[in-house]
C-alpha cells in the first residue's frame, strides 16, 4: 500500500543531522522502515533558504514541500511574493498555516488563499480545539492566533471552490469532524494527536474516506502512532489506500502536472 | 501461560505489526501490560466488549494482558467493579486476561478491597488512578496502600493519564499524575513492585524522574502514551532496557501504535524480547 505522509517537520533534536539535508536523509531512512514512500515537509523558509532547491532536486520522487506561512503579522504582498518565488517559481507545492499563523477565517487574509488556489497550491491549515477558559469550553485555551476547525468551515463556506485541509482534524476530532462536515471542499488530516481508537472510523462514517488524509506531525509525534490510526482502523483496505495516499495524490495532481512531477 | 521458544516469540513480534506493514504471522508471546475492560465513560469504541477485545489481543499475538476496568475511574463501589472484572476475565479470557483490581485509598475501608483482590479474586496486582480519585502520590494514604500491597506481594500499577487533557469534557478535567514523589516512596517501601502506565509523553519532559526510576529493578514503565519520533529509543537510553514493558492501552489506543513503535525504534531481537515479554514477566513474578 502506497503511503505518503503529508505532515513532517524536518527539524528538532530528535532527528539526527546538522543540516536540513542530513535530517531529511535520516527521516527517509526511518520512513523506509515504516513503509512510507513520500514525505511532505513543512518548511520555515528563513532557516533553510539555500538548502531547499538542491534538496528537492535530489529527492524529486520522495519529497514535496510547503511554505510555512504567517498571516497576521506579514504584509499580504510579502506572502504573495513568497508563493510566487517558491511555488510558482520554485520547487514547493503548497502553503501551511501553523498554530501561531493567524485565524484563517479573517476576510483580510482571503487574497492569500485565492492566490494559492490560482497557483493550484495545496492549502493546509493547522486547527485545534483546546478546552479551557471560564467557563471551560472547547477552544477556550487556544493560542491567540490559532485557527479552530470552525474557522476553516467559515473560510470554506466563503470559497467553496478552493480545496482546504483542516489540520489535525481539529485536535478534538469528535468536534472537528462535525465542524467541517457540511463543507465538501474540506478534507481532514489525521496527524498530531494520540492514536485514540475511533478517530478514523468516525471520519470515514461522517465525511467519507475521500476527505481524509494521513499525516504524522513528525518529529513532535512519531510515525508509529499516526500510521496506527489507519492500519488499526476498522475500515476497508480501499478506504485505507485513499487515506494513506490516494486523496493526497488527487489534491496534488493539478500542481504536480503543472510542474512536471509524478504523483 | 504457554511457554514460547525463540522462534515462536519472533513470530509473535511480527504478528504485532499490521497487515501491509510487515508479514502477519500467527503465534504469540507478548505480555501487554495495559488493557482495559468495560466502557470508556465518554465514547464507545471497537473492542469495548470483552470478547471483541480478547479477539483483538489474540490477533496481535498477545499471550497475557494485564487488565483493569474503565469502571474504576468514576465508580465508588470498587468491590463490585473488581468482582465484575475478575468474572469477565474468567468468562472470556481465562488464559489471557490477568485482572488488576482497583483500590482507592481515600475511600473508607479500602483495606477490604485490597484483601478481596488478593485473597478472594487471586489477583497478582492492583491498578490505581490517583488523578481520577482525587489524591496525589504525596498523600499519606497512597504510601499506606503501597505498603499494604507490598506486604501482600501485590504489584501496584499506577496509571497517570487517560486522554489528551486538551480534549477533556469541559466539566470533567482531570490533571495528569505527578510521578515526582515516586522515587522517594520506593526508597521508603523497598518491597514495593510498581509499573507505571501512561506516565510520560516525552523523555525530555521527565528525564530526571525517568532516570531516578531506572535505578529501581522493581519498577517498569510502558510507552503507550509516549509519542515523538523514536521516543521509545530515548526511553530505553534513559531508564535502561530492563525497565521498559509493552503496553498497548487497548482498546483506547489502536494496538498497532505500540507495535509500530517497536519497529520505528529498530530494536535488536534481544531488546524486543525483553520489552514484549521478559521484563513484564520478571516484574510480575511467578
Amino acid at each position: 500500500m502506497k503511503i505518503w505522509d503529508l505532515h513532517i517537520h524536518p527539524e528538532g533534536e530528535r532527528i539526527p543531522g546538522r543540516t536540513l539535508a542530513e535530517k531529511v536523509e535520516n527521516l527517509l531512512r526511518i520512513a523506509d522502515r515504516m513503509g512510507i514512500e513520500r514525505l511532505g515537509l513543512f518548511l520555515e523558509l528563513e532557516k533553510y533558504e539555500k538548502e531547499i532547491e538542491p534538496l528537492f532536486a535530489r529527492h524529486r520522487d520522495r519529497l514535496f514541500g510547503f511554505i510555512w506561512m504567517t498571516l497576521w503579522n506579514v504584509p499580504l504582498a510579502d506572502n504573495i511574493a513568497l508563493m510566487n518565488r517558491w511555488i510558482a517559481g520554485g520547487p514547493l507545492i503548497g502553503i501551511k498555516m501553523g498554530g501561531y499563523s493567524g485565524i484563517c477565517s479573517v476576510p483580510a487574509y482571503d487574497p492569500v488563499f485565492t492566490h494559492a488556489a490560482s497557483l493550484k497550491a495545496v492549502i493546509y491549515i493547522h486547527t485545534w480545539l483546546k478546552v479551557g477558559g471560564d467557563p471551560p469550553h472547547p477552544g477556550g485555551q487556544n493560542l491567540p492566533q490559532e485557527s479552530r476547525p470552525q474557522d476553516v468551515a467559515v473560510l470554506a463556506a466563503r470559497h467553496p471552490g478552493i480545496p482546504l485541509i483542516c489540520g489535525h482534524t481539529g485536535g478534538d476530532w469528535e468536534l472537528g469532524i462535525r465542524a467541517v462536515r457540511p463543507h465538501k471542499n474540506v478534507s481532514v488530516e489525521i496527524g498530531g494527536g494520540f492514536p485514540a481508537r475511533g478517530q478514523v472510523e468516525m471520519a470515514v462514517r461522517e465525511l467519507g474516506a475521500e476527505r481524509i488524509i494521513y499525516g504524522s506531525d513528525v518529529s513532535g509525534r512519531g510515525f508509529a502512532s499516526q500510521l496506527a490510526k489507519v492500519h488499526g482502523a476498522a475500515i476497508s483496505e480501499r478506504e485505507k489506500e485513499l487515506i494513506f495516499s490516494g486523496n493526497l495524490r488527487r489534491l496534488l495532481a493539478p500542481i504536480a502536472r503543472a510542474k512536471g512531477l509524478s504523483v | 501461560m504457554t511457554s514460547v521458544n525463540r522462534r515462536g516469540f519472533l513470530k509473535g513480534s511480527l504478528a504485532a505489526l499490521p497487515p501491509g506493514a510487515g508479514a502477519a504471522q500467527p503465534a504469540a508471546g507478548i505480555v501487554d501490560t495495559s488493557v482495559y475492560l468495560s466502557q470508556w465513560p465518554f465514547r464507545r469504541m471497537d473492542g469495548d466488549t470483552t470478547p471483541e477485545l480478547v479477539a483483538l489481543l489474540r490477533r496481535h499475538g498477545v499471550a497475557q494482558a494485564w487488565t483493569g476496568s474503565f469502571d474504576a475511574l468514576l465508580h465508588k463501589d470498587m468491590s463490585s467493579v473488581n468482582a465484575r472484572l475478575a468474572a469477565e476475565c474468567r468468562r472470556h479470557g481465562r488464559d489471557i486476561l490477568v485482572p488488576f483490581g482497583a483500590v482507592n485509598p481515600v475511600l473508607p475501608d479500602w483495606e477490604e478491597d485490597l484483601r478481596r483482590c488478593h485473597e478472594e479474586l487471586k489477583m497478582p496486582g492492583i491498578r490505581v488512578h490517583p488523578n481520577y480519585q482525587n489524591y496525589t502520590l504525596k498523600d499519606p494514604a497512597f504510601e499506606r496502600l503501597l505498603r499494604a500491597a507490598a506486604e501482600r506481594g501485590l504489584m501496584v500499577q499506577i496509571v497517570c493519564w487517560m486522554e489528551d487533557e486538551r480534549h477533556h469534557h469541559p466539566l470533567v478535567r482531570i490533571p495528569t499524575v505527578d510521578l515526582g514523589p515516586l522515587p522517594a516512596l520506593l526508597e521508603r517501601v523497598p518491597q514495593a513492585r510498581v509499573a507505571v502506565a501512561n506516565g510520560f509523553q516525552t523523555v525530555s519532559g521527565a528525564r530526571q524522574t525517568l532516570a531516578r526510576l531506572g535505578k529501581f529493578d522493581r519498577v517498569a514503565v510502558d510507552f503507550a502514551m509516549m509519542d515523538a519520533l523514536m521516543e521509545l529509543r530515548a526511553l530505553i537510553e534513559t531508564t535502561g532496557i530492563g525497565r521498559v514493558v509493552f503496553g498497548s492501552y487497548s482498546p483506547m489506543f489502536y494496538f498497532e501504535s505500540a507495535a509500530l513503535k517497536m519497529r520505528e525504534a529498530a530494536l535488536s531481537d534481544a531488546d524486543t524480547r525483553a520489552i514484549q515479554r521478559d521484563n513484564a514477566r520478571r516484574l510480575l513474578g511467578p
